[in-house]
């Protein structure tokens, strides 16, 4: 292994077939993304540089502060919902003595292979307003019936609930592995020194998926400032934009209104704030021992 | 052993199932090649794409272009078209059964048309893959023209004799802003039209409201019976757009076409009473609660049902209408803020025509053809709807009669004709893109009614300010 890492050809070609596709499928166009959005642009003929005028533009507009409001709802939504259920049921299947642990693994995975326009019109035909939800508040006698999805405050939440619905599942089975690849002896040590299970768990299973967690914060919190499918296929962004996101912002720009350079504008700051989220969850999870070491040798080198 | 050779028999189908696809890739440009040829344009087409591909490639589409034309093979011309129900259906069978008699050696490819404003068109045109013939509506048509992708037809309409066909009232349909053709309307003037359940009135002892407070009578009458005032689809902006507009020509004529234009603004007192006489309406309960998220199917079904009274749409649904209620059915001019202004109002109506049909992508293999086609299949189109769907609001004189008898309500609309002096604009017929987009969320905002007239008026005059950015 040592006698590859020394080589650098060797270190060169493997990582270049991975590194291209990032240049040419991500990185590139991330630039272009970038450039244009300092373009009046149609999307067919040539762009006319603008400078920061979309820029302004956006920062002035009111949708582009609900966009942002309904992101930060669906993302603390979408995370709290899906690592805390996921962790529950997850802890709950690795007990061995559980019965229909293997029923329930595959239950809780089961949204997850579905499509995600599928789940919409599942849970459109129950959130309507003839829907199953508002026909059993009418049956149970109350006069709780909701326009759950056309409500310009309440639609988010019914909107996040459907995703967290959906993607639970697939933290679920990261957190599952996670906690396959924790050694038993743990547990059997702290059962010896009188520790409940909880505890164990407490102070043994969540610390050592810390590695997990940082990644299911990440997919959470970053398909939330990235939603889209749920609000175009549930409430069409509406009513009249109350649930809109910047990608929505993006799409209706381009597409609809065949503004790109604004549309590519609004597409920027999502890329930022995805990016700014990212560093952000990476410097509250990094390894403070791990920096200390490197700290030292670093010191050692110098000396 | 097993498992290597299962591994090995796996990455052969791989690797013969992507051979294939791009086996089918090319197979499909010889066949293009080949459909090149039995037109008058295809020597030409050859030409400018032998200039374009290698030279090898050239000869040898060349002598499949002469060999096809030898042999009269088929040639076949992609059509992006509306193709959903028996309205878009019927004219298009229509058009290809005429066709292949007119046309024995040409054959559409239908590429069935997405309800998406114009994405997946705008799509195929910025990676240079547009159909030959497409449906374009007005803000497409001002997009193409800008990127030179739709074909200028003003010789063809005149050499087919299309121009002398259009009836005088639609002549303006046919010109684009700068004064040439861009398409071939088959849609004449149209109308929105405020449908009504005979039956359910008279069941209720109401009878057809002409004022606001006749309506907000019947409202509160339609909703103690547990029955819907209005079925609207504000899942589609277009209608809520209509709905906003039918109040608005009551109070200003020009409706959203003059704030389209900007020969009116939204701080018009006309503009901010249609607003507030909405407001006030939708929070009486005009509309059913989740409007917003209805779409056309469950509102049409609501209305034909007899679950809503009421129902604003097209004309062109009057067919359907009288299908599902026969003589149940019918339309009432619009409501009005008094019986003066309720009479007034006959004349002017919401909705009318636009600048939008059938187009011609100008890099098509075909050009001339595919203008040829395109102008034969819209008066196909404009025969059909007459003989077939009853509706003789098309945009040339056909010369053809219905195989029965107009409908009850196309007859009163007939009749009406004549004294409409005003119409206005569906929102397809609207020429600014930031207009359109704000004109349909926000009323679907006064429509859910949790946006206020204040808000409407307010958000509309940003709108409209930044309408010519």
């Amino acid at each position: 292994m040592k006698k590859y890492m020394g080589n650098k050809l060797a270190i060169l070609l493997f990582i270049a077939p991975a590194l291209a596709i990032f240049i040419l499928f991500d990185f590139i166009p991330i630039v272009q993304v970038f450039g244009y959005s300092f373009t009046d642009w149609n999307g067919l003929t040539m762009p006319t540089f603008t400078g920061l005028k979309n820029y302004i533009k956006l920062f002035g507009d009111k949708v582009f502060v609900t966009s942002n409001r309904n992101q930060l709802i669906f993302a603390i939504i979408i995370t709290v919902y899906q690592m805390l259920f996921a962790t529950v049921f997850a802890i709950t299947i690795s007990d061995k003595k559980m019965k229909g642990r293997k029923f329930l693994r595959v239950a809780y995975f089961i949204p997850v292979i579905l499509s995600v326009t599928v789940v919409c019109q599942l849970w459109g035909s129950i959130f309507n307003g003839n829907g199953l939800l508002n026909k059993l508040f009418e049956a149970a006698g109350s006069d709780y019936s909701q326009n759950w999805l056309g409500d310009r405050y309440k639609a988010i939440y019914v909107i996040s609930f459907v995703n967290a619905w959906q993607w639970m599942g697939y933290q679920f089975a990261l957190i599952v592995a996670g906690i396959k690849s924790i050694p038993s002896d743990y547990y059997e040590a702290a059962k010896i020194d009188g520790c409940s299970n909880v505890r164990a768990h407490r102070k043994i299973t969540i610390p050592l998926l810390a590695e997990t967690y940082k990644f299911c914060l990440i997919i959470s919190v970053t398909g939330g400032i990235k939603a889209f499918t749920e609000m175009n296929i549930l409430t069409g962004g509406g009513p009249n934009k109350s649930t809109y996101t910047l990608t929505y912002m993006m799409y209706n720009a381009a597409f609809k209104k065949s503004d790109y350079g604004y549309g590519l504008a609004a597409a920027t700051v999502m890329v930022l704030e995805c990016m700014m989220v990212m560093l952000l969850i990476n410097f509250i999870f990094r390894d403070k021992d791990q920096g200390k070491e490197e700290e030292k040798s670093r010191r050692k080198r110098n000396a | 052993m097993k498992k290597k050779l299962i591994s090995t028999m796996m990455s052969l189908t791989m690797a013969a199932g992507l051979l294939a696809g791009c086996g089918n890739s090319a197979a499909t440009t010889t066949e293009t090649a080949d459909s090149t040829a039995s037109t008058e344009a295809s020597e030409e087409t050859a030409e400018a794409t032998a200039e374009e591909s290698t030279e090898e490639a050239a000869e040898e589409t060349t002598e499949e272009t002469t060999e096809a034309a030898e042999s009269g093979d088929k040639v076949t011309l992609s059509i992006y078209t509306q193709y959903a129900d028996d309205d878009t259906k019927v004219p298009y069978d229509y058009a290809v059964e005429q066709l292949a008699e007119a046309y024995p050696n040409v054959e559409l490819n239908l590429i069935v048309q997405a309800q998406d404003d114009g994405q997946t068109l705008k799509t195929l045109a910025a990676t240079g893959q547009l159909p030959d013939i497409y449906q374009a509506s007005t803000d497409l048509i001002n997009t193409f023209r800008e990127s030179n992708q739709i074909m200028v037809l003003n010789d063809v309409a005149q050499s087919t004799g299309f121009l002398d066909k259009l009836y005088d009232a639609n002549k303006d349909l046919a010109y684009a802003e700068d004064g040439n053709i861009y398409a071939f309307p088959f849609s004449g003037q149209e109308y929105v039209l405020w449908y009504y359940n005979k039956q359910l009135f008279e069941e209720n002892g109401l009878e057809v409201p002409k004022t606001y407070d006749d309506l907000k009578n019947c409202i509160d009458t339609f909703t103690a019976a547990g029955i819907t005032p209005l079925a609207l689809f504000g899942q589609e902006g277009w209608n809520t757009a209509a709905a906003y507009d039918v109040i608005a020509t009551r109070y200003a004529e020009g409706g959203i076409k003059a704030l389209d234009d900007q020969s009116a603004t939204i701080t018009d007192q006309g503009y901010v009473d249609a607003a507030k006489t909405m407001e006030e309406l939708v929070a009486a309960g005009l509309y059913q609660k989740d409007a917003t998220t209805t779409n056309y199917d469950q509102a049409s079904e609501m209305f034909l049902s007899g679950n809503a009274a009421m129902f604003i749409n097209g004309q062109w649904y009057i067919e359907d209408a009288t299908k599902g209620l026969g003589d149940n059915v019918d339309w009432m001019f619009y409501p009005a803020a008094d019986e003066a202004s309720y009479e007034a109002g006959k004349s002017a109506f919401s909705g009318g025509g636009s600048a939008s049909g059938f187009a011609v992508n100008p890099d098509s293999q075909n050009p001339e053809l595919a203008a040829e086609v395109a102008e034969f299949i819209t008066e196909k189109y404009c025969e059909a709807k007459v003989m077939y769907r009853h509706n003789p609001l098309v945009a040339i004189d056909t010369g053809k009669e219905p195989d029965s008898e107009y409908p009850a309500m196309m007859k009163k609309l007939s009749d009406t004709l004549p004294s409409i002096t005003s119409t206005t604009k569906f929102t397809w017929g609207l020429t600014n893109s930031t207009f359109n987009d704000g004109i349909q969320s926000e009323t679907q905002g006064l429509v859910s009614g949790q946006f206020s007239a204040d808000e409407f008026i307010e958000d509309m005059t940003d709108i409209m300010a930044d309408m010519n950015d």
